[in-house]
């Protein structure tokens, strides 16, 4: 029996409220993944299960801009929530400023020749191919001579020489299941550079 | 032969206490039990940082011991802020089960403010579920690549958790499925090029994941649209055999215990108060845990 007016707003929240919070939520949610890339497995929407494009899907590719080249990096470990966050919810002005960041990190290379990714097209057994996936969080598989990227403050380890990039460029990517061909399908979703500027590569340097 | 029969009646007898049990405590209190049902969820399932993960497990333990603060609107309320703000933080980890949690307290918190919270909280629990499975229906829908099976055919070849779907209805290999999982990683590991791997299917997954994809399909719809119909129609009578019918099926193949307990909570507090409905809603809460134990790989290695 509904009740009188003073307490008809308790009452109809201790019924209503809760699941009305759940449709808000997830109306915001649908729109963000029509408009906005969201991935609809996550953000509240109940949109698990329903497609191929979750987080993981969507994949990265870093490379350093060297004199020699553009030389493939691996995705640093400490800056995993900022992938992850941009897996989820990929946006310009976040690639853009990770992939400032990356800029403005110090990379270091193994005393190693380098190996610029003209060659690796070309050559695939130079030592840059394909190594065990990265997962947000998890381990990045370096191979020499892949850049390793330095923890700030942290001295350079023996083994191992200061690369003085010029910038960085970052990808990412997204793949999708074509039944017809059984062929995982990749797409080029967002590209962002970043020069490392003269101010950054001093305090790196330094 | 005497002693066989004392041994039987011995059987039957504490199979009847079983029962019994399990029936009384389907019909006690429903505001306690599913309230204590929610604290051993969080304790368990909801997860998180450090600053999720402590205020619950305070909350929750106290909670639990005491009885009367699992009565408290606040109590609940404090719980959900902590559950709400923890998951926030992390909101593009958040899988949407964790959503459920936070609106389930808010359910929780805003019937206790009322004198008689069992009805309120049905009506909560009730469209929480409707509302639930009518957006995961909504996606599946919109989503360009469930309804003609692709999404269950990648996820047939390449999730570790259906590769024994993938190996049962499609005829894959162990080393099929594992060399379709190396492509994956390959393509999304670290590498200098970027280029489509071939994944090893064969016509019957296609097949299967067809029929998947359908039965999801009708399976959620379904129990969107029985719980949201009025009590009097005779669809709200399947509510219990269709959601029993959807937590049994697809936590076998994913074993998300936590989704699984929320739906049963939030199944059990709309229940009639007595009969075997509540009951089954208790049996499958305490037995859907049994679907972390890797039943394929120990009858692999059995066999």
């Amino acid at each position: 029996m509904p009740p009188t007016a003073p307490n008809r707003l308790t009452w109809l929240l201790a019924r209503y409220g809760a699941p009305a919070l759940l449709a808000v939520v997830a109306l915001f949610q649908t729109y963000q993944a029509l408009r906005h890339e969201l991935t609809p497995w996550r953000g509240g929407g109940f949109g698990m299960f329903s497609t191929v494009d979750v987080p993981s899907a969507r994949f990265f590719r870093l490379y350093l801009a060297t004199d020699e080249g553009e030389i493939p990096a691996p995705l640093p470990a400490t800056l995993a929530i900022s992938f992850r966050e941009i897996q989820t919810l990929p946006t310009e002005e976040s690639l853009d400023r990770l992939a400032r960041r990356l800029a403005a990190a110090t990379w270091a290379v193994p005393d190693l020749p380098l190996v610029a990714l003209e060659r690796v097209t070309e050559a695939p057994e130079t030592g840059l191919e394909a190594g065990r996936p990265w997962s947000p969080g998890g381990e990045f598989p370096v191979r020499a001579p892949l850049p390793v990227p330095l923890l700030a403050g942290e001295e350079l380890p023996g083994g191992l020489t200061r690369l003085d990039a010029l910038g960085v460029r970052l990808e990412l990517w997204r793949y999708h299941f074509d039944q017809e061909t059984t062929r995982l399908e990749v797409e080029r979703l967002q590209e962002a550079r970043a020069t490392s500027s003269p101010i950054t590569r001093r305090e790196t340097d330094g | 032969m005497a002693e066989a029969a004392g041994r039987d009646a011995a059987g039957r007898s504490g199979l009847h206490r079983l029962r019994r049990a399990l029936a009384d405590l389907a019909a006690a209190d429903r505001v306690a039990l599913v309230t204590a049902m929610t604290l051993v969820l969080l304790l368990l399932y909801s997860r998180g940082a450090w600053y999720t993960q402590t205020p619950v497990a305070v909350l929750g333990t106290a909670g639990l011991l005491l009885p009367g603060l699992r009565r408290s609107s606040w109590f609940w309320l404090g719980l959900g802020a902590f559950l709400a703000a923890g998951y926030f933080r992390e909101w593009y980890a958040i899988d949407n089960h964790k959503y459920l949690y936070v609106y389930w307290c808010l359910a929780l918190a805003l019937a206790l403010r009322t004198g008689e919270p069992r009805g309120p909280l049905a009506v909560s629990a009730r469209w929480l579920v409707a509302a639930c499975f009518l957006f995961a229906t909504l996606w599946k829908i919109l989503s360009p690549d469930f309804l003609d099976g692709t999404f269950f055919h990648y996820a047939l070849l390449t999730d570790l958790r259906l590769q024994w779907a993938g190996e049962l209805f499609g005829g894959l290999s162990a080393e099929v499925s594992a060399a379709n999982r190396r492509e994956l990683e390959t393509l999304v590991g670290y590498s200098a090029q970027v280029s489509p791997v071939e994944l090893r299917s064969s016509p019957a997954v296609a097949t299967a994941a067809g029929v998947m994809a359908w039965a999801t399909l009708a399976v959620e719809g379904l129990v969107a649209l029985v719980f949201a119909a009025p009590e009097r129609w005779r669809l709200a009578r399947l509510r219990a055999p269709l959601l029993l019918a959807f937590v049994l099926s697809t936590y076998a193949l994913a074993p998300v215990i936590g989704f699984g307990w929320i739906l049963l909570i939030l199944g059990l507090a709309q229940a009639p108060d007595r009969g075997a409905i509540p009951t089954a809603y208790a049996v499958v809460f305490l037995l859907l845990p049994l679907y972390r134990i890797p039943w394929h790989d120990l009858l692999s290695a059995l066999s």
